[in-house]
């Protein structure tokens, strides 16, 4: 879960509007005969695939940097479910087994998620944001309704 | 009932009590309520299966083995259940190459619980909201249930024993 407010300065919280979940479809096609262009973009006029961004704790104390896994959760595509995310917030820290952790508040725009969803959403985001970064920090997934982001301090 | 269906009970009763603007004690008592059911359920169907023998001193003992699990340790166990990792030293007990899924899940929702525990007794600024309360507790109900059908296997020997000893898990 998320980390205590008192801990907030050891802690960095960023939000932004994501714009939407998924992943630019033109750089899901992988394996193409058209290679590169020399202006970066495809000779089929397709972006060029942007490389996969391994995310590091800073050296000196050992977090994550909350905006960066932001980015890069903008690029997940969440399975098939009754729930559109319209924004990621995300935290950094230690959680309550002073281990590094990373809390991502999914911002939806009701609460009626039930706990498979919940669960399906808790192992998508888990397994990419572990997949991006370079420590074994713990991820934990929560919702809150656009309308409720006043109390999430 | 038995002590984690009483909790589970207890913890929609308070989650769901107020019918506007829920108490946030007792949506914290609720996430609380909800860990400790799935917590007790599994401290008990270990200290069941070490202590299986009915001895005239079965129960003092049982009292014994249960207060000897350690939060922290369960939750390391888990965490390596979860990512569908075995504690090394009991990787030639275990019966199988694959961890049931249902054990995976009873894994990651022990972590999710603990987590979610700490910070309703201890993260005061945290504004909880109702359906994240039923949430949890539905977590816990549901890991229970998925418990329930695998708590007599062989896997789910290996994972009790590796909850209760600590020096097994490196």
């Amino acid at each position: 879960m998320q980390p205590a407010a008192s801990t907030l300065n050891r802690d960095s919280t960023i939000a932004s509007d994501s714009g939407g979940h998924g992943c630019d479809p033109k750089w899901n096609h992988s394996g193409s005969s058209v290679g590169p262009s020399a202006n970066g973009q495809r000779r089929d006029g397709r972006i060029k695939p942007r490389p996969k961004r391994t995310l590091s704790a800073d050296p000196i104390n050992g977090q994550l940097d909350a905006n960066e896994i932001r980015l890069i959760l903008d690029e997940l595509e969440l399975p098939q479910l009754p729930v559109s995310v319209s924004k990621w917030l995300v935290r950094t820290g230690i959680d309550s087994a002073d281990e590094p952790a990373v809390w991502v508040w999914a911002v939806v725009p009701d609460d009626k998620i039930d706990v498979d969803t919940d669960i399906a959403i808790q192992d998508a985001v888990f397994e990419f944001v572990r997949s991006r970064i370079d420590i074994p920090a713990w991820v934990y997934v929560s919702f809150k309704t656009t309308d409720k982001l006043d109390n999430l301090n | 009932m038995s002590l984690h269906a009483d909790l589970l009970e207890q913890a929609k009763f308070l989650a769901t009590k107020e019918r506007g603007t829920p108490n946030q004690a007792n949506l914290r008592r609720a996430i609380s309520a909800s860990y400790y059911a799935l917590f007790h359920r599994l401290v008990g169907e270990t200290t069941r299966m070490l202590i299986s023998r009915n001895h005239s001193d079965a129960l003092a003992l049982k009292k014994c083995v249960s207060r000897a699990f350690r939060h922290s340790h369960m939750r390391d166990v888990c965490k390596s259940i979860s990512q569908k990792r075995l504690p090394s030293k009991l990787v030639p007990a275990f019966p199988d190459f694959k961890i049931d899924d249902r054990l995976v899940k009873v894994g990651g929702a022990f972590v999710r619980l603990q987590e979610a525990r700490h910070q309703a007794d201890y993260d005061t600024y945290y504004h909880f909201e109702r359906n994240e309360a039923l949430r949890f507790q539905k977590l816990a109900a549901n890991a229970i249930d998925d418990w329930n059908l695998i708590c007599k296997t062989s896997q789910a020997d290996v994972f009790m024993v590796s909850l209760l000893i600590r020096d097994i898990q490196s």
